[in-house]
């Protein structure tokens, strides 16, 4: 959650990018990720491991200019990313190990770019 | 059970537990799962077998092989993982699969080391203990023993001779793990590393319920008094028995410890009270320090709900008792649960193919319907007669122990271990649709569980052992009344098979031992009589060892008209002459065994009273032996009235009118001052019913030496005496040999009471016994005691039938024994009459079968003796001994070969006669001899 303007960043390699800089909203998701052992025991309880709770973060970027285009390219290109956020749960900034899905956007003029989605997605369990 | 908490059994089966894995290596650096793919501990063993872990795992990580290191699984509980211990592998095989980009490991615990080649032990000596042999083993793997310095069932059993190595001491092909799975056996458990790497010896074990209250054990109508300690009265609460507790720990119950009502004893180990705590309306309490046991009161509505667990939370309510998972622990898939195994009350050791099987009941006299077996079938150790002790030890540690075969998959427990003993309670549908929880007993033997994102664990056991229906070739032990077993000894390569009694390997026996070089067979009647035979493609091999126990040999007849003619007296040896003493007047003979300057060795010398001096004769030594010869041997005697054969002797006299006695004696024989019996023994069969026949046994001081002046060293005799037609019959005596009577004479008693009084105060005298019940002196009629002229005392007794007397001089010690055998004819002449008289034998101790004298070996065929070797077939014989070869042909002397002479009877030639003139060709050697004469002149 943000509770001020840096409470979402992301970095990659040295370079580091304050999101609250380029976005509209922020999802914070908390998806449980369950084993092939879940189901029903002989008792009819439901039964099974959870994996874990994977955060996954959806960012809405507004309308970015070229400059800034360019800043953050290198960061959704990358495999993975570092992305700092605020844990409600763990009470604190918990720095998670992410990967993305593809970005794009739609240029409708000369440098009008689209808003865009994008999301981070924890590749360990919070 | 692995150390886990309460909590953990709780939330392993909770629905969104997490799970972790951990893989620490020696560097304390570890792998976790986002290392960690998948790992799978494997558990797969058999009741009585060395056990080893198995874990393989996946892994991005590529890891070294040999690597050592521990696993450990982890459950998260309130975030923080609770870690399962699993022990420590070694990476013993790996794989990389290119596809994941990941190694996949195979992986044992240190038992691995045991899979080498057994050579024998490099450590240690034979004979050593079952506990010993484990500890050289493991001093071998370089492993440690946990169980070293305890008792466990066989542990002090001694091995004699390595059982894995052959009679050189060279390797069989066994692996150490082989050894193990059979020492397994042996102490009744299985072998196998623990947590901390040494090797165990594991046993059952019966894990605890969460819930330490036990409602069984409970005394009703009881509180604790206000002391602590006291029992108060009241009808509304029970009052638990003692409860085993850790010191310094807190517990908790499920309902709260009512103040003053459910007041909390603490005891010591010894059950002595030391405090008390009065409750405090809490559900928890802490344990002072020394306390082992607690006590306390409850309300009677909880005894069936009230539990107390360690720690300070409380879990579902669990019967006291083994450990018990329900139904939330198990899949609801595959959950089968089988037949019950058990009580378990018998054990069989089977060898030979199951051949040659023992049992051991519990209890000992269990109807065979009634018996639950294991069988533990060809192991090497237990192979051996003593097997039977080995089969009480290993029953005592199993028996009662009983489980229900089962296979199941669970969503995970996880902390059983090896050997655990646990409770599957499930609830079932009988086939009219009602619904009951049916409890089921679990042996851990085999569990594998699959450990990755998530966690099912299959567990299962089947059948131990082998099933047994047939015990009508079994017998209880081996040591029953008929020992009679095969042995397969593969790693000797050998079979054997015995047939003996009850009395074991000193006792008689028929042994045969096969290998692949040839057979050997073995008879034996005692540890004296032995005869071996070896058959090889070498030949046979006889080897006798024959030590009977007679003191009776050479019985010698003495001549009368009628009977017998010859009369020679026992042959002298030796390398000079033998002295003669005066008075004596028998004929002498001395076979001369070393050539001197007057003697030649190998001649038979005659002393000549005359002239007094050793002059040499013609006689040959088995010209002696034909008629000095025993009365038990295998013998011709040459006159054609008195034979011996077999193990009789019998005379047939011809009916001519005699009055001269028959009879004869035997050499004498030195009696052992040690001995304190003799006993003398013979059978007798007779047509004589006049006049008497008797046998005696004489015994004489250390004075006689010459059977001319015996009345004068003759300590006393034995005579059985038939003056009537009787059947073979045995005669059977034991002679006390150093018993001293003394008797005191005198108007008053003697100051020792173990002699005899010869009272002489009254008008006559009275021989007397002192009476140690009576305390008086009391008229001591039997056996009556005789006073000779010398002032000595004797006994004279008369035994039931009248056959037998006894003349006895209680004051003499007797050295030396000689039989004799007479007719007594009393001035009467003998009728026509046959004797038979066989099996003399005198002997220390209690009587035994008849039975040569030392190194003297007897069948139909053949004897072998001092004198030397005689072979008999029919009427032919072959006699050899150093210096003398004689052969028989229908009881006739044939040949005979003494010194540098040849004795022919008739020798080979061939004859030709032309026109008179005769030409003899005799053939000796090889060389012909021509002999030519003129027929008829």
């Amino acid at each position: 959650m943000f509770i001020d303007k840096d409470s979402l960043s992301v970095t990659v390699g040295n370079t580091t990018i304050n999101l609250g800089d380029y976005i509209l909203d922020a999802k914070y998701q908390y998806p449980k990720l369950w084993s092939e052992d879940s189901g029903r025991n002989l008792k009819g309880t439901m039964s099974g491991t959870l994996i874990g709770i994977f955060p996954k973060i959806t960012v809405t970027f507004r309308r970015l200019n070229k400059t800034e285009l360019e800043n953050i390219s290198k960061i959704l290109d990358s495999t993975t990313q570092s992305v700092t956020y605020y844990d409600p749960y763990k009470k604190t900034y918990v720095n998670m190990n992410t990967y993305t899905g593809d970005w794009e956007f739609t240029n409708n003029n000369i440098n009008s770019n689209s808003t865009f989605t994008i999301s981070f997605i924890a590749r360990s369990k919070r | 059970m692995r150390v886990h908490t309460n909590d953990f059994k709780t939330q392993i089966k909770e629905f969104g537990r997490q799970i972790d894995s951990r893989i620490t290596f020696d560097d304390l650096s570890y792998i976790g799962v986002e290392n960690i793919f998948s790992v799978n501990p494997i558990l797969n063993t058999e009741l009585l077998k060395s056990t080893m872990k198995g874990l393989n795992f996946e892994s991005n990580v590529d890891i070294d092989l040999d690597t050592h290191f521990k696993y450990e699984f982890g459950l998260l509980i309130n975030d923080v993982p609770e870690w399962i211990d699993f022990g420590y592998y070694y990476v013993t095989k790996k794989e990389y699969n290119e596809d994941r980009k990941t190694w996949s490991y195979t992986c044992y615990d240190e038992l691995r080391k045991s899979m080498v080649e057994y050579t024998g032990l490099n450590t240690g000596t034979f004979p050593m203990t079952v506990r010993s042999y484990i500890s050289d083993i493991c001093i071998d793997l370089d492993i440690t023993f946990a169980n070293a310095s305890d008792t466990f069932p066989n542990y002090d059993r001694v091995i004699e001779k390595d059982p894995y190595v052959d009679g050189d001491g060279a390797s069989l092909g066994y692996l150490y793990r082989d050894i193990l799975d059979e020492l397994s056996a042996v102490v009744a458990g299985n072998i196998c590393m623990n947590n901390d790497e040494e090797l165990e010896i594991r046993y059952v074990n019966e894990t605890k319920s969460i819930n330490l209250f036990n409602k069984n054990t409970v005394l009703e109508n009881y509180r604790l008094s206000s002391d602590g300690y006291s029992l108060y009265m009241d009808t509304n609460y029970f009052l638990t028995d003692y409860i085993e507790v850790l010191p310094n720990t807190k517990y908790t119950g499920n309902t709260v410890f009512v103040d003053l009502y459910n007041r909390i004893a603490f005891y010591d180990e010894n059950k002595q009270y030391l405090s008390h705590n009065n409750g405090g309306n809490v559900k928890s309490f802490i344990t002072p320090l020394n306390t082992k046991y607690v006590r306390f009161a409850k309300a009677k509505e909880q005894l069936n709900t009230f539990q107390l667990e360690i720690g300070d939370a409380i879990h579902p309510y669990e019967p006291y008792g083994l450990d018990q998972i329900d139904g939330e622990y198990l899949k609801d898939v595959n959950v089968k649960f089988a037949q019950k195994f058990g009580p378990l009350n018998t054990i069989i050791l089977s060898r030979s193919g199951e051949s040659d099987e023992i049992y051991r009941t519990y209890p000992d006299e269990l109807p065979e319907e009634d018996r639950i077996a294991f069988k533990i079938i060809d192991n090497q150790i237990m192979n051996g007669n003593d097997r039977g002790d080995y089969c009480q030890e290993i029953l005592d540690r199993l028996k009662g122990l009983e489980f229900y075969l089962n296979d199941f998959n669970s969503t995970g427990v996880l902390y059983y271990e090896l050997l655990d003993l646990y409770n599957v309670s499930i609830d079932e549908e009988d086939d009219l649709g009602n619904i009951t929880t049916n409890t089921y007993k679990c042996l851990m033997l085999n569990d594998e569980p699959t450990i990755n994102q998530g966690l099912v664990e299959r567990i299962f056991t089947d059948l131990p052992g082998k099933a047994v229906t047939d015990y009508s070739n079994m017998s209880k032990d081996d040591r029953m009344l008929s020992q009679v077993y095969i042995i397969a000894k593969k790693n000797e390569g050998e079979i054997e098979s015995f047939v003996g009694d009850m009395l074991g390997p000193d006792g008689k026996f028929t042994k045969l031992v096969q290998k692949v070089d040839g057979i050997d067979t073995t008879v034996q009647a005692n540890t004296d009589d032995i005869t071996i035979i070896k058959q090889s493609i070498d030949g046979i091999q006889v080897d006798i060892t024959k030590k009977g126990e007679n003191l009776v040999r050479n019985t010698m007849l003495w001549n009368y008209d009628g009977w017998l003619a010859n009369n020679f007296n026992p042959l002298a040896s030796g390398e000079t002459p033998p002295a003669i003493l005066p008075g004596v007047v028998n004929v002498i003979y001395w076979y001369c065994t070393q050539t001197s300057s007057v003697y030649e060795a190998g001649t038979i010398y005659e002393y000549d009273f005359i002239d007094e001096e050793w002059k040499p004769t013609n006689y040959l030594r088995k010209d002696f032996y034909s008629t000095a010869d025993s009365v038990v041997g295998l013998s011709i005697v040459e006159d054609k009235n008195n034979y011996l054969s077999g193990n009789k002797f019998v005379l047939e006299y011809d009916g001519t009118s005699t009055t001269e006695d028959l009879g004869f004696f035997s050499e004498q024989f030195e009696i052992s001052p040690t001995q304190d019996t003799l006993t003398f023994q013979f059978k007798l069969k007779s047509t004589v019913n006049v006049g008497k026949v008797a046998v005696e046994l004489m015994l004489f001081n250390d004075e006689y030496v010459n059977r001319i002046d015996m009345d004068n060293y003759l300590v006393g005799s034995y005579y059985f005496v038939i003056d009537e037609t009787k059947d073979i019959d045995t005669y059977k005596v034991q002679i006390p040999l150093n018993s001293v009577l003394t008797v005191a004479s005198g108007n008053s008693s003697p100051a020792s009471l173990s002699s005899l009084w010869l009272d002489t105060s009254g008008v006559q005298n009275v021989l007397k016994k002192y009476n140690a019940e009576t305390t008086s002196w009391e008229v001591y009629n039997t056996p009556n005691i005789i006073k000779d002229q010398n002032n000595q005392y004797y006994r004279w007794t008369i035994y039931e039938g009248g056959n037998f007397y006894r003349v006895w001089n209680d004051s003499i010690k007797i050295i030396r024994g000689q039989v004799a055998f007479m007719i007594v004819n009393d001035g009467v002449q003998y009728p026509n009459a046959i004797i038979e008289i066989g099996d003399i034998k005198a002997e220390y101790g209690a009587p035994t079968d008849w039975g040569p004298r030392q190194d003297e070996i007897y069948s139909i065929t053949h004897k072998m003796d001092s004198i030397g070797y005689t072979i008999q077939k029919g009427e032919n014989k072959l006699f050899l001994d150093e210096d003398e070869l004689t052969g028989y042909f229908r009881n006739g002397k044939m040949f005979y070969i003494n010194k540098n002479e040849v004795y022919s009877k008739v020798s080979k030639s061939e004859v030709s006669n032309v026109n008179g003139l005769v030409t003899k060709k005799i053939i000796v050697n090889g060389n012909n001899i021509y002999i030519r004469y003129i027929e008829g002149v």
